[in-house]
């Protein structure tokens, strides 16, 4: 049966007109007046310039999205900074000076200089997706920039907990490498599953992996590499409100699958993406680099420094020669590590590698190409890395070249058996990353 | 479904054309990762390698919208000013007014080790200002770089080497992507000094060989949008065909990309006779026969056009290549004009005859208009080429002095110098027929009047020189005069000395002989004296003495000198004799 439409004409800021039941009719600019009308006419879908809308679906949150109020982005950017405030220098700054202006975040000049903020101050690669957010939320409106949106919110989400996790599987590498944990069954299911699986983790399979992990360190009493991860217990219990938004978020994800998401989808994703980051708002006290190379200098009496030729990464990372930092310290570092660390602590470290490459390192180019392990090929067992700038695969495997035992001298002189070498390497790290992380035999050495 | 026509004649695919764009995978892929390894890239390749089309088609269909702001970039009229535009229209306003949200200006880095925008270059703070808006990476395309070193002076190639250092150290994301022709990289030799990286990362585009042209031509035939298909089972050989019909004589390995499109223009016209090129068509090997042979297809398109709008604008075919003439540089290359540049260009011609044959140019696909900068330039470098061919030596000089003429004033006051009297020559023949800004007519009187001071001063210059020889002649004359009676006289008074000489040597010599004589008679008395004491066994000691001293004076004498010595063994040889 088709139910009457009501035909929402003109919106200003006092009032609604709609056209509905034949008549033209003149509302307070109120979802609820709005709603009453509806209620009277028997009116159950409202239509407003080519989209059409359940009345059902909309709610106060929503409402400014579905009147043109509001636009993409707007809600997130305001809660985010929100969020970040307190742990965040820039947006401090910035929350003040917004203090006293009522609704900023829908003035553009302001707002992009929020998006700057945000952009800028969270953890490298997550700044440059949300970068990409806001492009595509200032993109024209079209069927693509809908699908596009809410895909890379949950991309957005899905990277935050691939990146957690990978600091968190690191951490218990090293960790099982110097005592070995026992896993219960489970966990080691959850685990294996991440190392085995053919396809792209689902985000609850990713959040099930970060709740395992958690509980790992908390059941061994293993500090977190995170100190922020220790206040985020509750959200991680069963039913809780994080739980419910990444089930909101694989909906959406299904939707998207099925090709039946509409204009507030978009709101809805970029709702639970904001609600997503209020619980990870601390990845914005943290930094990542890629170790290009590590140098040695000890002039004679003086103290020795290792020289570490290294990419930052992030929106401002650059590809130049001389765009790279140099690090004189101490102590060495891992060659063609990824390092995540806190603050400017950069001894202070993490390294990513093998769940996280700088593929460029590996192939000793300039400028920094990072993925993220996503799945095993069935085929050849060879891993299948997502390059984040374009959701691209890499796929890396073991190419068995090197007949002989390897000659270090003689490989550094062969720029193509040196990257073989270096892809080799990932294979072999992972493989052995898992078979530490979960206790397995080394079938080598039976 | 409507059909789609595949080719692009000699226009640059698009970002559009992605469907349509066969043939450059691989080089695409290169390409792309190249992008994430530097921030300054250089593509470059021969004329007509499809190097605008990698890149316009190419690279961009592999991003999605929101992964890159591309922003083309060509020379016009000043490679510095087309940047600033190209940014400003981008969104990279200089926003200057004071109003109460200049606190957005305020650095809000954690370190406060951000430059605030009012500290930053007009170059950064209009990259800042397109990047607020879009949140895009920034990709500046440079199409055409060679522009720049054959229509551009030292001052625009500096200071766009300057602009270009700047903004690798901007701090949003900003790539920058050079495409030029490959015979020009020798002039990049001051860019790559002072930005060693530009030819660090570079694709070379490489032109068609066989196997790229039967992809272009079986994909183009096989795509379900098409309205070109081939005969099915004679794919290869239709491709090989066309391969060779292009190659002509010339047994190369590949050909030119334009000359690819042009024929597949001129083929699917032979089948379809549509202009409009709605028509489907099917390529076949008989088809291809018919085409025959077909010489150089550039030069045979363009012959046949201009023969065409000759007759429409009843003019001679002579008028229309003068007409195209302006729209090419000495070197060959494209030279975008607008309509009025044009007029200015040829002032013999009407503004009619110039209009209507510019309409002609662009319909029969020879010019491109483009709205946007309201110039007109040749479709193709590789048509300009052939343009440049058609000039005769009398036009090319004429060009050349027009060259002159106008590089020599742009440089600026300081830097240039005025024509010399030779350059003056050469330009004058040639006066009535250049087409000079006011700047440059002052400056070529500037020339004349600084040429003539100069033939004035060197004229007063000669005349002094001729009178100060004169008068050094004259000093010269007397002084020799005067040294010849110096010489005489001095000849006369050597002569007197030498006589007076002479007696006072014969004098001497007398006076020498009568002492000698007189010595003789005393050293062989002294000698007979030293013979008797020596007899008596006594010791002439004083004696020998002064026959020693004697002998000592008189040394040419041999035989005193062996006397005295004999008499002085003799004496030795008694005891207490000698002392």
């Amino acid at each position: 049966m088709n139910t009457p439409n009501a035909i929402l004409q003109k919106i200003d800021e006092q009032t609604l007109t709609l056209l509905v039941d034949g008549e033209i009719k003149e509302i307070q600019h109120q979802l609820a007046e709005l709603k009453a009308l509806l209620r009277e006419k028997q009116v159950h879908t409202i239509q407003y310039a080519d989209k059409i809308y359940n009345i059902e679906q909309i709610d106060q949150a929503n409402f400014g999205f579905v009147t043109g109020k509001k636009a993409f982005n707007e809600h997130l950017t305001r809660t985010i900074i929100e969020a970040i405030r307190p742990i965040c220098p820039p947006a401090q700054r910035f929350a003040d000076k917004v203090a006293n202006i009522p609704e900023w975040e829908s003035q553009v000049r302001i707002s992009n200089k929020a998006k700057e903020i945000i952009a800028y101050s969270f953890v490298g690669v997550i700044g440059v997706q949300l970068s990409k957010l806001m492009a595509i939320g200032k993109e024209d409106f079209s069927e693509a920039k809908q699908r596009k949106y809410i895909q890379k919110c949950l991309q957005i989400a899905s990277y935050s907990l691939d990146l957690i996790n990978f600091v968190l599987l690191s951490r218990l590498w090293d960790i099982q490498q110097e005592a070995s944990k026992a896993l219960d069954d489970q966990i080691r299911k959850i685990i294996v599953l991440r190392f085995e699986n053919a396809f792209a983790p689902s985000l609850q399979e990713r959040y099930q992996l970060l709740r395992c992990l958690h509980m790992i360190f908390r059941n061994h009493q293993i500090p977190l590499p995170m100190d922020e991860l220790n206040q985020i217990n509750e959200s991680l219990r069963e039913g809780s409100p994080l739980e419910q938004l990444i089930q909101a978020l694989q909906f959406l994800n299904d939707k998207l699958d099925k090709s039946q998401y509409n204009l507030l989808d978009c709101f809805e994703a970029e709702r639970q993406l904001a609600f997503f980051f209020e619980h990870f708002a601390f990845l914005v006290n943290y930094n990542m680099a890629s170790i290009k190379q590590i140098g040695y200098r000890e002039v004679r009496n003086d103290d020795p420094v290792y020289l570490h030729r290294f990419t930052a990464l992030g929106i401002d990372s650059k590809a130049n020669v001389d765009a790279e930092k140099i690090m004189g310290i101490k102590d060495t570092v891992q060659t063609d590590a990824v390092l995540f660390y806190k603050g400017n602590d950069y001894s202070k470290n993490i390294n990513l590698y093998p769940f996280v490459l700088d593929y460029n390192t590996l192939t000793a180019e300039y400028g920094a190409k990072v993925c993220f392990f996503q799945s095993i090929r069935l085929e050849d067992d060879s891993l299948e890395f997502v390059f984040l700038e374009d959701n691209s695969v890499v796929n890396i495997e073991q190419k068995d070249i090197f007949h002989e035992e390897i000659d270090l001298g003689e490989l550094m002189m062969d720029e193509e058996k040196r990257k073989v070498y270096s892809l080799n390497g990932v294979v072999n790290g992972f493989t052995r990353a898992k078979r530490e992380i979960l206790s397995e035999l080394d079938l080598n050495d039976l | 479904m409507q059909k789609k026509y595949p080719f692009k004649f000699l226009d640059a695919y698009t970002h559009e054309d992605a469907d349509i764009f066969f043939g450059r995978e691989q080089e695409v892929d290169t390409l792309y990762e190249m992008v994430f390894q530097t921030d300054l890239l250089l593509v470059y390749g021969a004329s007509g390698t499809g190097k605008t089309s990698l890149i316009q088609c190419g690279l961009a269909s592999r991003f999605q919208s929101h992964d890159w702001l591309a922003l083309y970039i060509r020379r016009r009229e000043d490679l510095n000013d087309s940047l600033e535009r190209a940014l400003a229209d981008a969104g990279g306003t200089l926003d200057d007014t004071d109003d109460d949200l200049d606190w957005l200006d305020d650095d809000f880095s954690s370190d406060g080790s951000t430059a605030s925008p009012t500290q930053l270059s007009p170059i950064a703070r209009r990259l800042k200002a397109i990047y607020l808006q879009h949140f895009k990476p920034i990709y500046l395309i440079f199409d055409q770089f060679e522009e720049l070193y054959i229509l551009g002076n030292r001052e625009e190639q500096e200071a766009f080497i300057e602009t270009v250092k700047g903004m690798l150290h901007v701090e949003q994301p900003v790539k920058l992507i050079i495409s030029i022709r490959e015979e020009y990289l020798g002039y990049l030799y001051e860019f790559e000094r002072k930005v060693p990286e530009l030819l660090r990362k570079k694709l070379r585009v490489e032109p068609m060989n066989l196997e790229k042209v039967k992809t272009v031509v079986k994909k183009a035939g096989a795509l379900p949008q098409s309205n070109v298909a081939l005969t099915t089972g004679q794919e290869d050989r239709i491709a090989e065909g066309i391969f060779g019909k292009i190659r002509g004589k010339e047994k190369t390995l590949s050909i030119q990309l334009p000359y690819l499109q042009v024929f597949l223009d001129k083929l699917y016209l032979q089948v379809t006779g549509d202009e409009k090129r709605e028509a489907e068509a099917i390529f076949s090997l008989e088809a291809l026969k018919e085409v025959g042979d077909i010489g150089d297809v550039l030069r045979n398109f363009l012959d046949e056009q201009v023969l065409k709008i000759a007759m429409q604008q009843g003019q001679e075919a002579e008028v229309i290549w003068q007409l195209l003439s302006p729209f090419v540089t000495l070197e060959g290359t494209k030279e975008p004009l607008s309509e009025n540049q044009l007029k200015d260009r040829l002032p013999d011609f009407s503004d009619q005859l110039i209009h209507y044959s510019l309409q002609s140019f662009v319909k029969g696909r020879i010019l491109r208009y483009n709205e946007q900068e309201e110039v007109y330039e040749v479709m193709h470098d590789s048509l300009a080429g052939q343009i440049h061919a058609r000039r005769t030596d009398e036009e090319i000089a004429l060009l050349e002095v027009q060259r002159l003429v106008k590089s020599q004033t742009l440089l600026n006051a300081e830097a240039r110098e005025f024509f010399s009297e030779k350059q003056l020559d050469l330009i004058e023949p040639y006066v009535d027929r250049l087409v000079l800004s006011s700047d440059e007519e002052q400056y070529l009187r500037d020339s004349r009047d600084h040429v003539k001071k100069e033939k004035r001063r060197r004229r007063n210059r000669l005349r002094w020189t001729v009178v100060g020889v004169i008068a050094a002649l004259v000093v010269m004359g007397v002084l020799t005069l005067w040294a010849i009676g110096q010489r005489n006289s001095a000849r006369q008074f050597s002569k007197d000395l030498q006589a007076k000489t002479n007696s006072l040597n014969e004098t001497l010599v007398n006076l020498r002989s009568e002492q000698a004589a007189r010595a003789k008679i005393e050293f062989e008395d002294l000698e007979s004296r030293a013979k008797i004491i020596l007899d008596v066994e006594g010791c002439p000691e004083a004696i020998w003495h002064q026959m020693d001293s004697i002998a000592s004076k008189y040394d040419s004498i041999e035989v005193w000198r062996r006397t005295v010595d004999r008499f002085k063994v003799q004496l030795e040889r008694i005891p207490n004799c000698l002392n």
